[in-house]
């Protein structure tokens, strides 16, 4: 049984219940339209008395495939493709502190808070065996990860408020990110007290399209047939419309070669 | 603003698009060119996933050479007989070279080998075209003639299937302008682009044909080829965008016209020095790219786009029983 659950178990067997420490998330379902700029997403709830909080957001776990570069003499070459799987979608890490000042590393790693504690759930096909080749491959995938803003370990956002006898309110409100594509997102609340994870909670988050790209996805995976013919027509459509109203715009103005 | 890409998964900032559409249509309706080499790579840059950049790529290139192959025939820069045999040539060659590919694949050295042959083709036409091109510019009133047929060798004018294309100006073989399609169809599948790059100067250089219907053949040839492509990739892999391909096409359609336009005010040797100038540039850009130190020796591969959406055929599904119930 785990350290949180006792104190759970000994909280309630002492009538105690303990606050929320996730208590709203605002919006609880994010919409994706036509025009999609990401989402302001607050969350709110309380740390009891003499707590801190740390929280993740994260998407499950995802298999991607990159092209690998390799020397070869004086010149850079596609090596192979390398598949990396098992590593979160999607990780945004958000605390008042340095996770550093708030928890073990031990701590850290095992509830997997850092970079190298989510590079230990990565597989690579084919399997690397130079552990210094695999320590680099996992660092260009989080470069990248972190470079399309689908990995943030920034952290220092969460607001915590006036301490009461409940304990300390907290919010976070952050930039979804428009990258990550419509899933079933976690939102994770640690709570941290003597440089151990006390309590978890977590919560839910979809991003689901609607109107015309959701039902634009449905038809491109549905009815490709229809997709595909009705997507060659409307280009053609397109262009041979620009076409017509261009020359009607410029109609008088032709220049002869 | 941004605009969500429903089968890409992600958000884009349209003005991207509009103005890498632009761009690209404008290149197109100037030189002839689809354009595909210089706008799979800014869309894969914007973050799209690779497979869905290439094909949604066709499908907008449907767009913009649909304005400009209409622009072109006004202008009588379209010969239809010579398209259609270059059609048929460009895609017999495909086939040819999607099967080279596959053997190279299982040899395990395609993508250096693809590497490889687009520096040492692209280089060798952008340089020879550059040359040949700068020579006749130089030659002042000449210069702007267009290029006529050269004197064709005995035994290509005793070739059977002989066919005056009229708009063209030459007569050839049937068979002569299929099997150079074929070769440069094989060389464009290798190098995984639309050919236009080699189709071009080949018509010009090889079939004798005037710049502007080159041009503009080239172009219609395109047309077909990517509706071909863009329906395919519709079918098979789920990977064409089609909000992707409206909104580059917003700004390829019209860039397309004004590049169309931009024609009739550029001699033959100037069009064909700009192709070779972009061609040159591409060139250099994939030498630099093979021999600098890459910041991450990882980039997106292509593949299935639901790589990059691991959920979407779970919503989907459930999506569509709510859809088809209402």
């Amino acid at each position: 049984m785990s350290v949180a659950s006792l104190v759970m178990l000994s909280l309630y067997a002492g009538g105690v219940v303990p606050p929320s420490l996730i208590r709203s998330v605002t919006p609880r379902v994010i919409e994706v339209g036509v025009f999609y700029e990401g989402a302001n997403v607050r969350v709110e709830g309380v740390a009891p008395p003499g707590s801190k909080v740390i929280l993740t957001v994260t998407g499950s776990a995802s298999a991607e495939a990159f092209n690998r570069k390799a020397r070869y003499g004086p010149i850079w070459l596609t090596a192979g493709k390398v598949r990396i799987s098992g590593a979160p979608s999607l990780f945004l890490r958000f605390s008042a502190e340095p996770v550093r000042n708030l928890l073990s590393d031990d701590c850290i790693a095992g509830n997997d808070l850092d970079e190298a504690a989510l590079m230990n759930h990565v597989h690579l096909e084919p399997a690397q065996k130079d552990p210094a080749l695999r320590a680099a491959l996992q660092a260009d995938y989080v470069a990248l990860k972190k470079s399309d803003g689908t990995y943030d370990f920034a952290g220092s956002r969460i607001v915590m408020g006036q301490p009461s006898n409940e304990g300390t309110p907290y919010t976070l409100e952050f930039r979804w990110p428009k990258k990550a594509p419509p899933a079933e997102y976690q939102i994770h609340a640690f709570e941290v007290r003597d440089g151990q994870v006390a309590r978890e909670a977590s919560v839910a988050i979809p991003v689901v399209p609607t109107g015309f790209p959701a039902w634009l996805a449905i038809l491109s995976e549905s009815r490709a047939s229809l997709y595909g013919i009705s997507a060659v027509l409307i280009s053609a459509l397109a262009g041979f419309g620009i076409d017509f109203l261009t020359t009607h715009l410029f109609r008088g103005k032709r220049v002869s070669h | 603003m941004s605009i969500f890409l429903p089968v890409a998964g992600i958000s884009i900032r349209v003005w991207i698009l509009l103005g890498a559409g632009g761009l690209v249509g404008f290149l197109s309706g100037l030189l002839g060119v689809g354009g595909g080499f210089l706008l799979t790579p800014i869309l894969m840059l914007a973050g799209i996933p690779p497979t869905v950049a290439a094909a949604s790529d066709s499908c907008q290139i449907v767009a913009a050479s649909s304005s400009a192959v209409a622009a072109h025939f006004r202008l009588g820069n379209v010969d239809f007989k010579m398209g259609i045999t270059l059609l048929a040539g460009g895609l017999t060659g495909a086939a040819l070279g999607v099967q080279a590919i596959k053997i190279l694949r299982a040899l395990g050295n395609a993508d250096s080998f693809i590497a490889i042959t687009y520096i040492v083709v692209l280089g060798a036409v952008g340089g020879s075209m550059f040359v040949a091109s700068l020579k006749n510019l130089r030659g002042g009133a000449m210069a702007s003639k267009v290029h006529r047929a050269p004197a064709r060798p005995g035994r290509l004018a005793r070739l059977p299937l002989q066919v005056d294309f009229e708009r063209s100006g030459v007569r050839h073989s049937l068979l002569v302008p299929f099997f150079l399609c074929v070769i440069v169809g094989i060389l464009a599948s290798i190098m995984g682009v639309g050919g236009a790059f080699m189709m071009v100067p080949m018509m010009v250089y090889l079939l004798g044909m005037p710049v502007h219907v080159a041009v503009g053949t080239s172009l219609f040839q395109t047309l077909f080829t990517c509706a071909g492509v863009t329906y395919m990739q519709s079918t098979t892999n789920h990977t064409v965008d089609l909000v992707l391909a409206l909104a580059l096409a917003a700004g390829s359609t019209i860039g397309a016209q004004v590049g169309a336009r931009m024609t009739r005010f550029l001699r033959g040797d100037q069009l064909l020095i700009i192709l070779a100038i972009l061609a040159l540039l591409v060139t250099v850009k994939m030498t630099v790219g093979i021999i600098a130190t890459p910041a991450n020796v990882l980039s997106p591969s292509g593949g299935h786009a639901m790589l990059y959406w691991p959920h979407a055929p779970e919503w989907c599904r459930a999506a569509w029983a709510v859809w088809a119930k209402g």
